[in-house]
Formats: structure tokens, sequence, C-alpha cells
């Protein structure tokens, strides 16, 4: 019970500090959108044959363009959340000092990564809202009430996401260049779970990486419920990849996460600001 | 039945290594070359509960690292350590329930956030229970005197507060050892005598208190008992009082003496009077630091002896034994070296 308080507390305190950085707050809805949605809609309208995405059509059975990237920037933005929203920012904690007071308490240190997703989780749900309104307003958007089918896949990601985070963590903790890292890390994982485009049209070198990330199943299977879309696999088989992938992204990414913190401990970096 | 010792540490090391060791050197197993530095070397430490023991020393002595391995934040090399009689290798968060720390001051608290949300924001991360953290918070706000500014963030804090907030905040889980590690660093005198009556208000409450310092009127004043570190060993460890005695010394001089040829002469003069703690020769001027019995006798032998050697005294200053004439005389260096 201590350690799911300390958890909403930690995103109680998340959400607290960065409401009062008000331009942060702002563009958690205009990065993604002069990033990632506007580029990509303009770059997909640029090569549609009187206004309808033919090649998209033919490339994954769906020729709803704005629907395609705006489910793909939902799970791109649940990657987001991992890795800057929860480890480059217990990243952030080090460098600033607060970690050392927080990792002094009697909470379980893996519960900071619990409660910075959960704070991150608020901040990715108001940004969706608004990106979505926007698509819908802006750039025709249409939902389907089918796309609550795919509710459970989306759930799945986010704790496949959490586990991840958890890796991601270890990771930050460790290495001095911490936000070339995350920068690099967060492109390369949103490109290869097709957040932008169809996961078949990478390199075949890449494809079995992409088949390794949950994250490609769940933007699959929730354009596939969402837009009707041709699904890359059986999708009572790409539920089972992502359960399957979700599970093992937990004791992989605390088993990381807990030799980083010893090794923290071990070698003194945690006061190293 | 006698109470278990609050801290008690046996033989404990502490090696860092300094450099890097690259992927490619641990993957093709090569011979690590890395120097090995000892922080702590071997201390072995019994503070007893509702003492204030201090850790003195200079930066760099093994203080901090000392206090880190105490609150679980650093897994030392070898040697054993009990905390309140647990081993807080084997079961960290019971000892971090039991402890109050303040080990980085203000860095450690959210600037963004106001003191009351900082003080909740750990309470429930100390598991203070829900029903009683709101007294707790304002409990430990009374006592920090800062109940007037809790509702203000603590980027407008000045350091002062900002320290006292960071020590109400280790006092929420209402601990019965306290560790500080340099608690007035950065703070104006009078933040400095406001802290340390906050540092004997907690053992006057029962806590134990176990500080660090480079300052020795701060271990003079507030300490029960000091360990005096350096280069990570305890060389002396006793009350200030006691620890005072050990120079065999009422007076300590410092004397400036003019001189351009050598100083072997005057200073050889100078020691049948007196012990010659520490002499440094800058730009023509010989300072000396003595440890004497009486300085009504000193004086004249010392005037005597600048003018046989055809020296001259500048500059006398008669001053009582302190900490920093123990730490001198016993490792022939000042503290703020």
């Amino acid at each position: 019970m201590g350690e799911i308080r300390a958890a909403f507390a930690i995103a109680r305190k998340e959400i607290r500090a960065f409401s009062r950085y008000r331009i942060a707050v702002a563009s958690t809805v205009f990065t993604p959108l002069y990033q990632f949605i506007i580029p990509a809609f303009l770059f997909g309208a640029a090569f549609a044959v009187n206004g309808r995405a033919a090649g998209l059509a033919a490339t994954v059975g769906t020729d709803d363009l704005p629907g395609f990237i705006f489910f793909g920037g939902l799970i791109g933005g649940l990657i987001g959340m991992a890795f800057w929203g929860v480890a480059f920012s217990i990243r952030m904690e080090m460098d600033t000092g607060t970690l050392e007071a927080t990792w002094l308490t009697p909470t379980h240190h893996e519960t900071v990564v619990i409660g910075r997703a959960l704070g991150s989780l608020f901040w990715f749900a108001i940004s969706q809202v608004a990106l979505f309104a926007f698509g819908i307003w802006v750039l025709g958007l249409r939902l389907r009430l089918e796309m609550l089918l795919a509710l459970p896949a989306v759930l799945c990601a986010i704790l496949a996401m959490v586990g991840i985070a958890y890796l991601l963590a270890g990771i930050v903790l460790l290495i001095r260049e911490a936000n070339f890292f995350v920068d690099t890390a967060n492109f390369l994982f949103g490109m290869l779970s097709g957040t932008a485009f169809p996961v078949t049209l990478l390199p075949g070198v890449l494809q079995p990486i992409a088949f390794a990330l949950p994250t490609t199943y769940a933007i699959d299977i929730l354009r596939v419920q969402a837009l009707g879309a041709r699904p890359l696999f059986d999708p009572a088989l790409e539920y089972v990849a992502l359960v399957g992938l979700t599970l093992v992204s937990y004791p992989i990414g605390r088993w990381v996460f807990g030799r980083a913190e010893e090794t923290m401990r071990r070698r003194g970096m945690l006061a190293q600001y | 039945m006698t109470a278990a010792p609050a801290v008690e540490t046996k033989d404990l090391v502490k090696v860092f290594e300094r450099g890097r060791r690259t992927i490619w050197q641990r993957l093709r197993r090569e011979h690590d070359k890395r120097e090995r530095f000892r922080a702590v070397d071997g201390i072995d430490l019994v503070v007893e509960p509702g003492e204030i023991f201090g850790l003195l020393g200079p930066n760099g002595a093994g203080k901090t690292t000392t206090m880190k391995m105490l609150a679980t934040l650093l897994i030392p090399t070898s040697g054993t350590i009990r905390v309140l009689g647990i081993d807080p290798l084997m079961r960290p968060r019971e000892v971090r329930a039991r402890l109050g720390a303040m080990l980085s001051g203000e860095r450690s608290l959210y600037m963004k956030l106001t003191g009351r949300e900082n003080l909740e924001y750990f309470a429930a991360l100390y598991h203070v229970p829900p029903g009683e953290t709101k007294a707790r918070i304002e409990k430990v706000l009374a006592a920090a005197k800062l109940a007037d500014r809790a509702d203000d963030y603590v980027e407008r804090y000045s350091t002062g507060m900002r320290q006292r907030l960071a020590l109400a905040r280790a006092l929420l889980p209402d601990p019965p050892l306290v560790v500080l590690d340099e608690p007035t660093v950065g703070l104006d005198p009078q933040a400095s005598r406001d802290l340390r009556d906050r540092v004997r208000e907690l053992k006057a409450q029962g806590r134990t208190v176990l500080l660090t310092t480079h300052y020795m009127e701060e271990a003079d004043q507030l300490c029960d008992r000091v360990a005096i570190i350096d280069h990570g060993r305890i060389v002396a460890l006793d009350t200030p009082a006691a620890l005072k005695r050990t120079i065999r010394a009422e007076e300590v001089v410092h004397l400036e003496i003019g001189l351009d040829g050598d100083e072997s002469a005057v200073i050889d003069r100078l020691g049948r009077s007196a012990t010659v703690a520490r002499s440094e020769r800058s730009n023509g001027t010989l300072t000396v630091t003595a440890h004497c019995a009486s300085a009504r006798d000193f004086v004249p032998a010392a005037f005597d002896a600048a003018r046989s050697t055809g020296t001259t005294i500048h500059h006398v200053e008669v001053v009582p034994v302190t900490l920093e004439d123990v730490f001198l005389a016993l490792t022939g260096r000042a503290l703020r070296e």
C-alpha cells in the first residue's frame, strides 16, 4: 500500500512541477505536431492521387492517411513517454541532485519508475486529446467506434513501455551522453515500430528488429481495428506477440535497472552532478 | 542491558577507480589499468545513541563517502556496517526508514514545488501514515521556522531556508538517527547558528546526530565526540576537550617574522620554548604556529629568538587551543589546505 501511495505521490509531483513550466506543457502538443504529424501528413498528401492515398492503400489496405498518422502517433507518444518522460527525467533528477534524496527514502527505487510513468501518462493523455481534436478539426481525421476494440492493445503497449522504461532508465543513469542516446534511440524505436510508415517498407535487415518490438504489434492492431487496415500477421498472433513481448520486457527491464542501481552504488555515481 | 550503538563500522574501506574502462577493453578482457584511490581506508567507528558525533576533516578526507555508505547510497569495498543494529547492505530499506539524512542540502529539493509540497511528496516516500502526514508536516515546518513560508516555491527561499527545509524533510520519518553532511556550508553566520541550534534540539529530543564538517568551531561547539579524519583514516577520536588536551599546550601563538636568510636558525630557537607545529615562508615572511604552555612566557622568548637571529617579529596573535591545532599537530597540515 505504501508503495502505491508513493507511486501516486511521484506522479502528482511530476504533474505539479511540470504544470509550472507553461511553455513545456504547450510543447507536449506542439512538438509532435510540427515534428511529426504535419510533415508526415503533408508528405503523404503530396503523393496522393486525386486526393486519395493510393500508395498507402496498396501497401496497408487503407487510404485513411490522417488515421494512419494519428494512430501511429498515439503509440509514438507512448514511446516518447518511456524515453523522455521516464528514463530521461530520472537522469535529469540525478543531474539536479534530487534523485539522491528520493533514493534515501524507503520507497523501492523501482517505484520511482512507475510513479514517473503514471505522471507521464497524464501528460500523454492530455496531449493526445489535444492532438486528436486538432486532427478532427483541421486534417479531417475520422474516428470509428471499432477503434475501441484496440483498447486492450493500447493498454498492453502502455505496460510494455513501462518495462522498456526500466531498461532505458538503467542505461541512461550510467551513460554520460544521455540526451544524445535518448534522442537517437527514441527516433529509431518509433521508426522501427512503424509510427510514420508501414514496417513492411523497412529494409529487410531491419524488419526482424521491428518485429521484436511490442509497439509494432500495438500500432498494427490499432490500425487494423480503427482504420480497417490489412494486418501484418493474423491479429490473434499479433496479440500473442504483444503480450509475450510485454511480459518479457518487464523482467529484462527490471534486471537492467537493478544492475544499474547496484553499479551506481558501487561507483558512487548518484551524486556526480 | 546497554543499547546497541547507533552506528558501528569495522575496518570500513571504499576504493574508487579513477578513469574509465571502455566496453572494448571489457570485451577483450584487458587488464584493468585504472588507478585505485582509497577514499575510506579502514574506519572503525562506534556512535552511541543520543550523542552528537562529528566527523571532522578537510575536503576529500573521506567524510562524505563514509556518510554515504552508512546511508545505503554507496556499497563499501570491504568492512562491516551496522546502522541502528541493521546491516545496510542486507536490509537497506529498513535503514532508510529509520534514518533522517541531509546529504546534498538545498540541491535535493524541488524548486518548482512549495516547501509544503516538497514535504508532502517526501512524506509519502517515507511511508508516513496518511492520517499523520498533515500533523507531521506542520510540526517539522514549525520546528524549522518555515510555517509562514510553507506555501512559497522553494526557488524563492534563501539558502538558509532551503537547508532548514532539507533538515525538516529528513525529520519526516521521526528518525532516531540523523546524518548531516556539511550542514552549514554556504550559510551566513546567523543561518549557521540557527542550524546548530536545531541540531542541539535534535539531541535534546533523544536523537543521535552524526555530522560531517570541516569547520573546527562547529565540531567543537556541537559535538559530544569528534573523529578527526585524514586521507580516509581516523587519526584521533575523543571529546573535543580531550582532543585539545592531547597537544599538551594551553595556548597557540601565531607569529609573522620578517627575514631575509635561512629560517632554520629562528625556528630552532623558537623550538626551545614551544612546539613549532607549523611554519611556512612566503615573500620574505615566515609564518609560525607554536603550541606553548604559556604565551606570557613564550612571546618574550620569541622576541629574544628573533633578535638573536637577526629577524623581526611583525605580528603576534595568541589564541586558545582549537581542534584546528589538534589536526595540525596530528597531520602537519591545516584543515583548509
